[in-house]
């Protein structure tokens, strides 16, 4: 009787950057085996991306990289090397799913196209994510996450009325497409476990990104209406903002649905008489008059804390969040009692943080077996124990350079 | 991309029951374009997230909210009151058959209502049950209100958006339910219950899912102690020295044209450079290069080494030729030489898009009712053996009552007509 979700799921996982390494590390926490296949020469750009451990940069010290390779085994390659195709071939059939997050044609250059994939093993599943999707005029486009929230239109609806767009955090569209492309591999795993068939996925994250927009899209293409910048202004709450807390660039985050919650509020704030002043009466009216409602609560919330208030909205059952620091997602009570941070020691790195998925299986809870793999760390294990090369082969491959080190 | 006809899809054959509102609606949404039969079940009158704008032609009507079409395509929908003794009958028999139940009330709701995972179990060993909550079932904060701005802060990422000057902010729209967790770990859930025959409870957190937009953040602090803030619509490269210092530069990454804007990525390095060299080739083309940018080896100029005033000379220069440019040409020119640049798209330039046009991108899915076709966005991946479908819009309220409870359930009209006139459903 299988304990996780994907054991006995071989996964080769030609990833690149977020997405796709991200996508797989999911299914590595539910019982996938994963092999990240990588180049010291032309290492993922993630391996060079900081926070490194101590600030010392290295091949094997990004926190980023880490993070999205968890519970992963890692080999070394030199995919333009003559033998590398004897190494593909016995790890392609060793896998049931290969996942490509580059450029479209990256894989067909190494010879690693569906139809080559196939013919290698028929009934191999085969996912590839990029930026806008592997045919079409725009289907090289060069970017990451932040480019491609531009052009997917997140950026023009973030920021103040009277300001420039985009001031939004990261590489935001990385992260629904991880997980569509994530529910994409177990879809075809469940198709491949029904009928027997692989498949190819052409996961665009440009598309991807769009279903978040839908109600906006359907504002222009129903009613001939752009969605515009709003700062923290709401559609149905209000008063809806942050507010200035005690504290240096201290924020708590609230939210005023309903009459209910209004008047909960006015409570909380001590039923000052600007609260009772008809300007403040109706949400209609707070609407208009919310420049002057937001200086009114700021004036009251800078005498707290942005952890007092939440208690104090929260006991009343106000909407009410501490815009809270990275710092202290990591003493969250609410995280702690989750398990969101899960410490693992890596080899180089010692020990630090990684995160577990969103959600919690009660019979299948996510396992952390590992932290993310240095460089090739796991040639000899994965290509004798798991391809079943001999220690011959092994050293040929390793003096020829197929088997690449740093 | 039109409706689509029969084809094999990844979960044909399979039922979810969708008592979700707003938090969930996306969930089931897309495991309807897999294929399930989802079956939309409101309270009687109609679900409170009826009432979430925009609404068709502005007009404030709970079957004509856009954000219900939205999240409501590939859905049945009947009415039914799980509080009324009756009502929980019915549900637990629709139990029975189905493969999903996905619920989005507050923590303790479902089993205040003997509906928790615990007796849907014991109805149904098989059934994957999952529950949306802003916080998880479990924990100090499952029993908080939240909304998407005060999930968002939770989560760390309001934190770091917007301009140093003014308040941090969220997303002008709510963002917080659709990031596709609660969907993974229904898909993960099933795959497991197809092998074993084991249902189980996929108790998803919002907070959770969101803190990965914060991408670094959280790793600057663990690793580096560096805590981030926000920056606007500056790139800012933050890194702890090996001599314990902390550096911090900043690059404009948002350049005004002659009729809105683009983002670029203007950087060296050996990610970046092959981009920014190939950017100031193109500007090289029409305009006079400075001579501290002529000739540069960008692709060795390192992002732990450049300089304020470097950077600052790059988005000088690159400020300059953009204010001349119409971004949907520089955009298209820019794509060809595989630059990093975007243009900040509004939606009406997302239905002129190129590639999505020739992708088929785009859903037409009539309301008759309305007397209309909208477009909708299409696939959000796409399979070579099983196609997402679009088969019918979002339900109308109790649209399938008798289809289900009659047609299928086999109750009798009577019955139907009791439960109606009971408020059951």
């Amino acid at each position: 009787m299988i304990k996780q979700p994907f054991e006995g799921v071989n996964i080769v996982d030609f990833g690149w950057i977020g997405v796709g390494p991200l996508a797989s590390e999911f299914l590595a926490n539910m019982g996938a085996t994963v092999v990240r296949v990588e180049s010291p020469s032309r290492p993922d750009p993630m391996r060079m991306a900081p926070p490194f451990k101590d600030g010392e940069m290295g091949i094997n010290r990004s926190g980023f990289y880490a993070q999205n390779n968890a519970n992963k085994y890692g080999v070394s390659l030199d995919l333009y090397k003559p033998n590398a195709k004897v190494i593909l071939k016995r790890l392609i059939n060793w896998a049931d799913v290969v996942t490509s997050g580059f450029s479209p044609g990256a894989m067909e250059k190494w010879g690693l196209s569906y139809n080559e994939l196939r013919a290698i093993k028929e009934d191999i599943v085969v996912m590839a994510t990029c930026m806008q999707g592997q045919t079409g005029p725009h289907s090289k486009y060069r970017g990451f996450g932040n480019t491609l929230a531009a052009v997917s239109g997140f950026y023009y609806i973030t920021g103040w009325p009277d300001g420039n767009p985009g001031e939004l955090f990261g590489a935001y569209t990385d992260i629904p497409n991880s997980f569509y492309t994530a529910v994409s591999l177990m879809a075809a795993l469940d198709y491949h476990r029904r009928t027997g068939e692989g498949q190819y996925i052409d996961q665009s994250q440009f598309e991807g990104s769009l279903q978040l927009l839908a109600p906006e899209i359907l504002y222009w293409t129903a009613n001939g209406r752009i969605t515009e910048r709003r700062g923290n202004r709401d559609s149905i709450a209000v008063p809806h903002g942050t507010f200035p807390c005690q504290g240096t660039d201290r924020w708590v985050a609230i939210a005023v649905s309903t009459d209910e919650e209004w008047r909960a509020f006015c409570e909380v704030i001590g039923a000052p008489p600007w609260t009772k002043d008809a300007n403040f009466s109706t949400p209609e009216l707070r609407r208009i008059n919310e420049d002057a409602l937001e200086e009114r609560i700021s004036e009251w919330t800078r005498n707290y804390t942005p952890q007092e208030v939440m208690d104090k909205m929260q006991e009343k059952g106000v909407a009410a969040g501490v815009v809270q620091t990275a710092e202290e997602l990591f003493s969250d009570p609410q995280l702690q009692a989750r398990g969101h941070f899960v410490p693992l020691e890596h080899t180089e790195m010692g020990e630090h943080m990684y995160q577990s998925a969103p959600f919690l299986l009660n019979k299948t809870p996510n396992a952390f077996n590992r932290a993310a793999p240095c460089i090739g760390e796991h040639n000899e294990y994965v290509f004798k124990e798991l391809l079943g090369f001999s220690n011959d082969e092994l050293a040929d491959l390793i003096a020829d350079g197929t088997i690449e080190y740093e | 991309m039109t409706l689509s006809t029969m084809t094999e899809t990844i979960l044909g054959g399979k039922r979810v029951l969708d008592i979700t509102d707003e938090k969930g609606l996306i969930c089931g949404k897309q495991l309807g374009d897999m294929g399930a039969d989802v079956i939309k079940i409101e309270r009687p009158g109609g679900d409170p997230a009826r009432n979430i704008g925009p609404f068709y032609n502005d007009e404030i009507h709970p079957e004509k909210s856009l954000h219900w079409f939205a999240f409501n395509l590939n859905k049945r929908g009947v009415t039914l009151d799980i509080e009324n003794e009756q009502g929980k009958e019915i549900f637990r028999e629709m139990v029975q058959d189905a493969d999903f139940v996905i619920e989005s009330f507050r923590p303790g709701y479902m089993e205040q209502q003997g509906l928790g995972y615990p007796d849907l179990e014991k109805i149904n060993p098989r059934i994957v049950l999952v529950s949306i909550s802003p916080f998880g079932q479990t924990g100090p904060h499952a029993q908080h209100k939240a909304s998407d701005l005060t999930l968002m802060s939770m989560a760390g990422m309001v934190n770091l958006c917007g301009d140093p000057e003014r308040p941090p902010l969220r997303m002008s729209v709510s963002q917080s339910y659709l990031f596709g967790g609660a969907l993974c770990g229904a898909m993960a859930a099933h795959y497991f219950r197809e092998i074993t025959g084991q249902g189980q409870w996929v108790d998803v957190s919002i907070q959770q899912g969101l803190i990965y937009l914060t991408l670094q953040a959280p790793l600057m602090w663990d690793l580096n102690r560096i805590n981030m803030t926000r920056s606007g619509s500056l790139a800012r490269f933050v890194r702890r020295e090996p001599d314990g210092t902390v550096k911090v530069v900043t690059g404009h990454t948002k350049f005004p044209t002659k009729d809105g804007y683009v983002e670029i990525s203007l950087a060296g390095g050996p990610v970046y450079g092959s981009s920014t060299r190939s950017l100031f080739e193109l500007m090289a083309e029409t305009e006079e290069i400075p001579e501290e940018l002529k000739d540069k080896e960008w692709e060795a100029m390192s992002m732990a080494t450049v300089t304020q005033e470097e950077l600052d000379s790059l988005a000088d220069f690159t400020s300059k030729y953009c204010a001349k440019q119409n971004t949907m040409e520089l955009y298209e020119e820019t794509v060809k030489r595989r630059i990093m640049l975007a243009p900040q798209s509004t939606t009406e330039q997302l239905l002129l898009n190129p590639q999505l046009n020739a992708r088929k991108f785009w859903v037409e899915v009539e309301h008759p009712e309305l007397g209309t076709t909208i477009t909708y966005p299409g696939p959000w991946t796409r399979f070579s053996e099983t196609p997402l479908v679009f088969n019918r819009r979002a339900p109308l309220i109790g649209e399938h009552n008798a289809e289900i409870y009659g047609s299928e359930m086999g109750m009798s009209e009577e019955q139907l007509m009791t439960l109606k006139s009971n408020g059951v459903i």
